[in-house]
């Protein structure tokens, strides 16, 4: 394989309860979503996840920490949204090497438009979200 | 002079790691320790997307954190290291700093950076590379410079995910770690649990 270039996506999510969602929960949502989106990202050639990491806080001050590594363990979890706040606020890092942002932009809209991720809970993008030309590694 | 003694006695520890291995969680669990032990401690972490993470969970947390956002200290963002470390010796002056590079800096590029560093001297300085037994075979397949890199730079290896990973996996961790590391500096850890005191020596030397 040759080197891969990393791209990081840095991308702000609002989760909100849709009104006939009487069974939700945003921490199985979210780390639903993350794993969902690992395994995307490795199904794109030649791809690697570095880490994808996320950061969800709700109105009440809890929070919960995501993080996935690989597409074959599950996410790791600190934290927990505690209560049945009406939104949560999500930061997801997502750093992919050999993905570019603009395709990894584009895997995040089918997961958000994706009925069986967002069965009870309804996911949006909110600005700015961030794309940024890097090449380290 | 009695401030200039308190300085005089800062400690760095820099936590050194591909992404993913690992590096936060370490730091998390150092920064309670010390924390604990009624040591002042500061936090600098450097991510490379625009909106921190990692800060906002030490913050939370309840850490002094500064944050270097949006770039790798090691190239695009290397003019603002030094600079933030001196903040932090005068805002917080604190006794232990922990510097997070982001997990795609190399190590040499920082070291040569803080070459040039001419703030109050260190009383010690640590470089503690943690990589991921997990991914490590895979990784030395894709990205071996770095990964070898930051082997090479540090004072000692963690071999963290002891407990994800297979027998055959932490083998093989620890037999390439061995390349590059002395037996008696590399240690398999499970960063996400409690660290062994003969680690933390290593670590934290002049911590009680």
């Amino acid at each position: 394989m040759d080197s891969l270039n990393l791209e990081p996506y840095t991308v702000k999510l609002r989760l909100s309860r849709q009104e006939n969602g009487s069974k939700y929960s945003y921490n199985k949502t979210i780390t639903f979503f993350t794993e969902h989106l690992a395994q995307l990202c490795m199904l794109e050639k030649d791809s690697l996840i570095g880490h994808i990491k996320g950061f969800a806080t709700d109105s009440e001050g809890s929070w919960l920490r995501v993080s996935v590594t690989d597409e074959k363990h599950p996410a790791h979890l600190e934290g927990r949204i505690s209560g049945k706040p009406e939104y949560v606020n999500l930061i997801l890092n997502i750093n992919v090497l050999g993905v570019p942002a603009d395709r990894i932009k584009t895997l995040l809209n089918d997961l958000i438009n994706n009925p069986v991720i967002c069965n009870s809970v309804s996911i949006v993008m909110i600005p700015p979200e961030g794309k940024k030309e890097f090449v380290c590694i | 002079m009695s401030l200039n003694f308190f300085w005089v006695i800062m400690h760095l520890l820099i936590i050194t790691g591909f992404l993913g291995s690992g590096k936060t969680t370490l730091l998390l669990r150092l920064a309670e320790l010390a924390q604990k032990q009624e040591k002042k401690v500061a936090i600098l972490v450097n991510e490379v997307g625009e909106i921190g993470i990692d800060n906002q969970i030490m913050k939370q947390l309840g850490f002094n954190v500064s944050e270097l956002l949006g770039g790798c200290i090691c190239c695009s963002l290397a003019g603002d290291v030094i600079g933030t470390l001196e903040r932090v010796q005068k805002k917080y002056q604190p006794d232990f700093v922990l510097l997070e590079p982001s997990g795609a800096a190399d190590p040499r590029n920082l070291m040569n950076i803080l070459a040039a560093y001419k703030g109050i001297p260190f009383k010690s300085l640590i470089k503690a590379a943690i990589i991921d037994s997990v991914r490590l075979d895979m990784l030395m397949k894709v990205i071996s410079p770095l990964i070898i890199t930051t082997m090479e730079q540090a004072d000692l290896i963690l071999i963290n995910k002891a407990d994800e990973a297979s027998s055959k996996e932490l083998d093989k961790a620890y037999n390439i770690a061995l390349k590059y590391m002395p037996s008696n500096k590399i240690f398999k850890i499970c960063a996400h649990d409690e660290i062994e005191p003969d680690i933390i020596r290593e670590l934290l030397p002049w911590i009680v």
